[in-house]
C-alpha cells in the first residue's frame, strides 16, 4: 500500500518563501543596478554634449583654443584640442582608435566625442566613466551585502513564523488524539470549512461519524448474536426436555406391547383361541400406538427443521368434505356436519388434511354420543378460514392456548375404547403446520349456537387476483 | 397347476423377517430368508427366486448395491423395504429399478397384497382365484359365479377377496375384521353383517361356498368342512 508523503510542512514553507525572497532580491538588485546603470550613462552623455555644445559655441565665438579648453574642461570632462597646424591642447588621451567625427561613442569605460571646430581644428572631448563604474561597483557590492542578510534575516524569521502560522495545524492534531484517546461524541467542528485546514478538520469529522456508526453497528450486531444465542440456548433446553417427555411417554405402549406379547407366551396352550387373538390384538394396537407417536415425533422434528410443503392449489371445503366422511365412518353416533363455500388456497393436501383429521379426531373424542360436530369453510379478504366446532365440555378459556404445547393433555384419561389417541402431540403438530404455511391455528371463543370447543384454522389467500386464477386453471385442468 | 411363486426375503431385523416370511408363506408362495447380502449372489443362483423384499439398510452390502446385483443377474421382481419416508429416497428406489417400495412399520397384509401384485404383473401369480365354480379376477374386482357377474359393495368385495385369498382355512372373526376393516375397527358385528350380505349374492347363483364353522369362524371353500 502506497503511503501518503507527508513531508515537512514547515520546511516546504520555509524553503519556498526563502527562494521567493531570494529571487524577488535578485530581481530587485539586477533591476536596481541596471537602473544606476542606465541613469549614469544618460547623465554622462547629457553632460557631454552639453559640454560639446559649448565647445562649439565658444569655438564660433572665436574664443581661443587655450581658453576653450580651460573652460571646458573639467573634472569629469576632457579635451583634446588639436588645431590644424597639429598643435594639441586639453589633456585627455588621444582616443584610439582615432573616431569618427560628430557621434558619441564608447572607448572602455569613457565615452568619447569629436568634433570638427569652425577653425579647422578637432575637438576631442572624453567623459571619465571611471567614477561611474566605481559607483556601480560599489552599488553591487551593497546590493549583494543587503540582499544576503535580507534573505538570511528573513529565512530566520521564517522559521518562528510559519511555526506561528502553522499552529492551527498541531492543535487540530492534538484534539484528534483526544478523541482517539476516548472523548467520543466530540468533533472538530471547523468555524470555516472551506479553508484547507477547515476541509481537513471536516473529512476527519466526517471519518469519525462513520467510524462511530460501524462502531455502534458492531455494538448491535453483538447483542443480537448474544440474543440469538440466549434463545438458542433456551429452545435447546426446550427440545431436550421434549425429547425426555416424548421418551417417557413411547415407554407406555412399549410396555403394553411387551406385556401382551409375555402373556400370549407365559399363557400358552391355557389361553384359549379367543383370549390368544384378544392379546394379539392388543398386541398389534399397542405396537400401532408407539408407531403414531414416532410418526408425531417426526412430524415435529420436521416442524421444526422447517417443514416443507409441495404446495398446490388446495379447496378447503373439498377437504373438510373428504375428512367429515371419514370422521363419520368412525364416529356413527355423532351428527357431523359440513358448510360453507368453495374457497382456493395454496398449501400442502396431505399436511393441511393431517390438521383436518386431528380437529375432527378431538372433535370426535370429546363430544359424547348423541352430539355434533360443525365444520365451517369461510374467506375474508386474504384470509381463508375453516372452523371446527363442537357440542362437548368445551376448552376452558385458561387452558386455550396451553392445549398447543407439546405433550399437553388436559385430562389424564389415556386408553379409550377405540385405542385411538394422540400423546398430546396432534395439535402442536397441527399448529406447527397451520404456521409453516404462513397462517395459524387458534382455540377460540364459542360462539352459539355450539357450545363446545372451537378451533379456527386461517390460512393466507394470495391476493392477487392473477394468482387465484391462475389456481382456479390448475384445478379445472 | 403353476408351480408357486418363489420370494426371497433379505431383512436384517430377524422380528420383520420371520413375520414376512410367515405371511408370504400364509399366501402359498414359496420362502426363503437372508439376514443381509454377503451372499446373495449365490442365493439367487441356488434359489432363483421370482421376487426379492429387500431392505434398503443393510449390514455389510448398501440395499441399492443389492437392488443392482439382483437386476443384473435375474428377472425377479424386487420390493424394497425401508424406514426412510422422503419422497427422494422413494424416488431413488423406484428410479434405480424396484417395482415397489414399501415404508415402516407397515401392515404386513399390504405388504403381502404388493408381492402378490408384482408377481401377477410379471405374470408369476395367478390374476384369478378359482373356488369351486366362483372366479375372482384378482386386479380388477370382478366376481364371476356359473357364468353370471356377482354385484358387490366395495366391502363385499375386499371380504371376498381376503376369504378367497385364505380358501380352504377357517378365519376368525377378529382376523377378517382387522384384515378388512383395520386394526382400529373394534365392532365384530360388522363382520357377521357383511358376511351374511356376502353369502346371499354368493348363493344366489349356486351351493354353499362360504361356511360357518362355530366357536372358530368362517371358511369359503367348495366342499363343506
Amino acid at each position: 500500500m502506497n503511503r501518503l508523503r507527508t513531508a515537512s510542512l514547515r520546511r516546504r514553507v520555509t524553503v519556498s518563501s526563502v527562494l521567493v525572497l531570494t529571487v524577488v532580491v535578485l530581481l530587485l538588485a539586477v533591476f536596481t543596478d541596471v537602473l544606476f546603470a542606465a541613469q549614469s550613462n544618460r547623465e554622462m552623455r547629457a553632460s557631454l554634449l552639453e559640454r560639446t555644445r559649448l565647445a562649439e559655441q565658444l569655438a564660433r565665438r572665436g574664443a581661443g583654443p587655450r581658453e576653450l579648453v580651460m573652460r571646458i574642461e573639467s573634472a569629469t570632462v576632457k579635451v583634446r584640442l588639436t588645431t590644424p597646424a597639429g598643435e594639441v591642447f586639453g589633456h585627455a588621451e588621444p582616443p584610439d582608435p582615432q573616431p569618427p567625427v560628430g557621434q558619441l561613442y564608447r572607448s572602455g569605460d569613457d565615452l568619447v566625442s569629436v568634433r570638427r571646430l569652425p577653425s579647422g581644428a578637432e575637438l576631442v572631448l572624453v567623459a571619465d566613466g571611471g567614477p561611474v563604474t566605481n559607483a556601480q561597483r560599489r552599488l553591487r557590492r551593497l546590493l549583494v551585502i543587503v540582499g544576503l542578510f535580507a534573505i538570511g534575516i528573513a529565512a530566520f524569521v521564517l522559521t518562528g513564523t510559519v511555526r506561528l502560522a502553522l499552529a492551527p495545524l498541531d492543535s487540530m492534531t492534538a484534539l484528534a488524539k483526544s478523541i482517539t484517546r476516548g472523548d467520543r461524541g466530540r468533533r472538530l467542528a471547523p468555524d470555516r470549512p472551506n479553508t484547507e485546514l477547515g476541509r481537513a478538520a471536516r473529512a476527519f469529522d466526517e471519518m469519525l461519524d462513520a467510524l462511530e456508526g460501524t462502531e455502534r453497528q458492531a455494538r448491535q450486531a453483538e447483542a443480537l448474536a448474544r440474543h440469538a444465542e440466549s434463545v438458542a440456548r433456551a429452545s435447546e433446553g426446550r427440545t431436550r426436555r421434549f425429547v425426555a417427555d416424548a421418551a417417557h411417554e413411547l415407554r407406555t405402549p412399549i410396555a403394553g406391547v411387551q406385556a401382551a406379547a409375555e402373556a400370549v407366551l407365559q399363557a400358552g396352550t391355557q389361553a384359549g383361541p379367543g383370549e390368544r387373538e384378544r392379546l394379539h390384538l392388543l398386541l398389534i394396537r399397542e405396537a400401532r400406538r408407539a408407531g403414531r407417536l414416532v410418526e408425531d415425533l417426526l412430524s415435529l422434528a420436521r416442524i421444526d427443521a422447517g417443514l416443507e410443503l409441495h404446495r398446490e392449489p388446495v379447496d378447503l371445503l373439498a377437504l373438510a368434505v373428504a375428512a367429515v366422511e371419514r370422521t363419520r365412518l368412525l364416529a356413527p353416533a355423532l351428527t357431523i356436519e359440513v358448510a360453507g363455500d368453495p374457497v382456493l388456497v395454496p398449501a400442502d393436501p396431505e399436511r393441511i388434511a393431517q390438521v383436518l383429521a386431528n380437529l375432527l379426531d378431538n372433535a370426535r373424542r370429546h363430544t359424547p354420543d348423541g352430539g355434533r360436530v360443525g365444520v365451517r369453510v369461510t374467506r375474508s379478504g386474504g384470509v381463508a378460514e375453516l372452523t371446527v366446532t363442537d357440542t362437548g365440555p368445551g376448552v376452558p378459556p385458561a387452558d386455550r392456548e396451553r392445549i398447543f404445547d407439546r405433550l399437553v393433555r388436559l385430562d389424564r384419561s389415556r386408553a379409550r375404547a377405540d385405542g385411538s389417541d394422540g400423546a398430546g402431540l396432534g395439535l402442536a403438530i397441527a399448529r406447527g403446520i397451520a404456521r409453516a404455511h404462513g397462517g395459524d391455528l387458534r382455540c377460540t371463543d364459542p360462539a352459539p349456537p355450539w357450545p363446545g370447543a372451537r378451533f379456527t384454522l386461517a390460512l393466507p389467500v394470495p391476493p392477487d387476483p392473477l394468482a387465484l386464477g391462475e389456481l382456479q386453471f390448475h384445478l379445472r385442468n | 397347476m403353476r408351480s408357486a411363486a418363489r420370494v426371497l426375503v433379505v431383512e436384517d431385523s430377524e422380528a420383520i423377517r420371520a413375520a414376512v416370511l410367515t405371511a408370504l408363506r400364509d399366501a402359498r408362495f414359496t420362502v426363503h430368508g437372508l439376514p443381509d447380502g454377503s451372499n446373495l449372489e449365490r442365493e439367487l443362483e441356488a434359489f432363483r427366486p421370482d421376487l426379492v423384499v429387500l431392505d434398503v439398510m443393510l449390514p455389510c452390502r448398501d440395499g441399492f448395491a443389492l437392488l443392482d446385483v439382483v437386476r443384473g443377474r435375474t428377472d425377479a421382481g424386487v420390493v424394497m423395504l425401508t424406514a426412510r419416508d422422503g419422497v427422494a429416497d422413494r424416488l431413488r428406489g423406484l428410479d434405480r429399478g424396484a417395482d415397489d417400495y414399501v415404508v415402516k412399520p407397515f401392515v404386513l397384509a399390504e405388504l403381502v397384497a404388493r408381492v402378490t401384485a408384482v408377481l401377477r404383473r410379471l405374470g408369476r401369480a395367478p390374476s384369478t382365484i378359482e373356488v369351486g365354480d366362483l372366479v375372482l379376477a384378482a386386479e380388477s374386482g370382478v366376481a364371476v359365479r356359473a357364468g353370471q357377474r356377482l354385484d358387490l359393495t366395495a366391502t363385499e368385495l375386499r371380504l371376498l377377496g381376503y376369504l378367497a385369498a385364505q380358501r380352504g382355512r377357517v378365519v376368525s372373526k377378529t382376523q377378517i375384521l382387522t384384515a378388512v376393516w383395520g386394526y382400529d375397527a373394534y365392532d365384530p358385528n360388522l363382520v357377521e353383517v357383511h358376511v351374511s350380505a356376502l353369502r346371499r349374492k354368493i348363493e344366489a347363483h349356486g351351493p354353499r361356498l362360504l361356511h360357518t364353522v362355530r366357536g372358530l369362524g368362517y371358511v369359503l371353500r367348495a366342499d363343506p368342512p
